[in-house]
């Protein structure tokens, strides 16, 4: 992080402002945390919707929304791939409980499989955050931009994690229990595997399994990287360079962390107590119905 | 959890006509809803809410600080944009990796110039050059 660079006179403000601020921070707290006031939180996707900003926030909010979106959506997905981590590990422990099952056993361990394999694929059913699911099927994508202006942008394609597409993959990789695993996946039972092929069927299924547990975990931390990469990216700095010629070698300085952050905030609060300026020009309106 | 007859006055929305003043009362409010998603970082939603909102907050400052006829002086601008360059890089961090500490920033900032914009400029000068903090009643106009 570049560091700040403050005159002397900056310096000294800073100071006796610091003096103020202990105080300044005890009175803000009170009046920030103070009581609750509204039962219920609106609705966010409301207003992100709203077409009530001006143009030039409206620019801003796109691509700040299409990053919100991209990582809501990423995460969606990240949380699905753990959860059915979880749930294949209980599918393995299944049917390697079925070996030395009896009939009425065999019978309820492969509904309990034929259980957790729909529980797989409802779950990431649910795994969409505003109609975009990475986990479900191959045919959908996401795509974020970083800047209006170049072409940067990063692409995501959706990969089928359902317990079909799953196994046919994990199966057809280590060319064992194909027939069988889809066999269960169509709701068969354990009861229907011959009891002198048993062992090696089901170590067959479960090896099956582990295939399918690293393609969960490949997929989850490819995700993971994506998320990262957005992170690292999302660089929103040339925009405001460019539309401020004076002053720009200041911002570009600037590139804050949170101590700088607090110094700045720390001065800017100065120079606005001395002048009667405000920020948003006629968004009044918008900036109260953020928070009605 | 709160009585609600104890509402206090400076938490209801404020009459438009003062946008230095809304600005103020809106990072307050900004403030609020964080630090009480801080508190319930459980509720995921309420607390991911909180935050964006409070991005969109600041994009409409961002919007306004960068519009040709932004009356501020360039410094300033500088600034307000090199927090709100700040606030976009922390949230997007807060969005991918929520956690109760990281609003400590976004909560300490909100405040520190909530108190510059309801600050009136006249008094406002003399509580940031007295190096003693004399009088509780400082530059606040919360109460009005």
């Amino acid at each position: 992080m570049a560091d700040i660079t403050l005159t002397a006179t900056s310096r000294s403000n800073l100071l006796s402002l610091n003096q103020t601020t202990d105080l300044a921070n005890r009175t803000q707290t009170r009046l920030a945390t103070g009581l609750k006031v509204s039962s219920a939180i609106d609705d966010a996707a409301a207003y992100f919707a709203s077409k009530t900003l001006s143009d030039r926030a409206n620019d801003f909010s796109a691509r700040k929304d299409e990053i919100n979106q991209g990582i809501s959506t990423l995460k969606a997905a990240v949380n699905a791939t753990e959860s059915v981590d979880k749930l294949l590990k209980q599918i393995k422990g299944v049917a390697i409980s079925a070996k030395t099952a009896d009939d009425a056993g065999k019978a309820d361990l492969g509904a309990q499989f034929a259980d957790l394999l729909d529980q797989v694929n409802s779950l990431l059913g649910d795994a969409s955050y505003q109609g975009t699911n990475l986990v479900n099927s191959t045919t959908q994508s996401l795509t974020v931009r970083f800047s209006e202006v170049t072409t940067a942008q990063l692409d995501v394609s959706s990969r089928d994690l359902r317990a079909g597409a799953l196994f046919t993959a994990a199966a057809n990789a280590s060319d064992v229990g194909s027939d069988i695993a889809a066999a269960l996946i169509g709701g068969s039972s354990f009861t229907a595997i011959a009891t002198s092929a048993l062992i090696t069927t089901i170590n067959d299924i479960t090896s099956a399994v582990d295939s399918a547990v690293s393609t969960v975990r490949a997929t989850a931390s490819n995700l993971g990287s994506n998320i990262t990469l957005l992170q690292t990216r999302a660089d929103f700095t040339s925009n405001y360079v460019n539309s401020l010629t004076e002053g720009a070698d200041k911002l570009r300085l600037a590139d804050l962390n949170e101590e700088g952050a607090n110094l700045v905030a720390l001065q800017t609060r100065q120079q606005l107590a001395l002048q009667a300026l405000n920020f948003a020009g006629q968004s009044e309106q918008n900036v109260l119905s953020l928070f009605r | 959890m709160y009585p609600t007859q104890r509402r206090p006055t400076y938490s209801q929305i404020p009459p438009e006509g003062d946008p230095r003043r809304t600005e103020g009362w809106a990072l307050t409010e900004s403030a609020r809803r964080l630090a009480e998603a801080q508190r319930n970082p459980a509720d995921n939603a309420a607390f991911l809410d909180a935050v964006r909102r409070n991005w969109r907050l600041w994009t409409i400052f961002q919007a306004g600080v960068m519009s040709p006829d932004s009356p501020m002086p360039n410094e300033l601008k500088a600034n307000v944009l090199s927090l709100s360059n700040f606030i976009d890089r922390h949230t997007v961090g807060v969005l991918a990796d929520p956690s109760p500490g990281k609003l400590d920033i976004l909560i300490r900032i909100n405040r520190e110039i909530a108190a510059g914009l309801l600050a009136t400029p006249a008094t406002a000068a003399v509580t940031a050059t007295v190096s003693v903090p004399a009088k509780p009643a400082g530059g606040f106009s919360h109460s009005v």
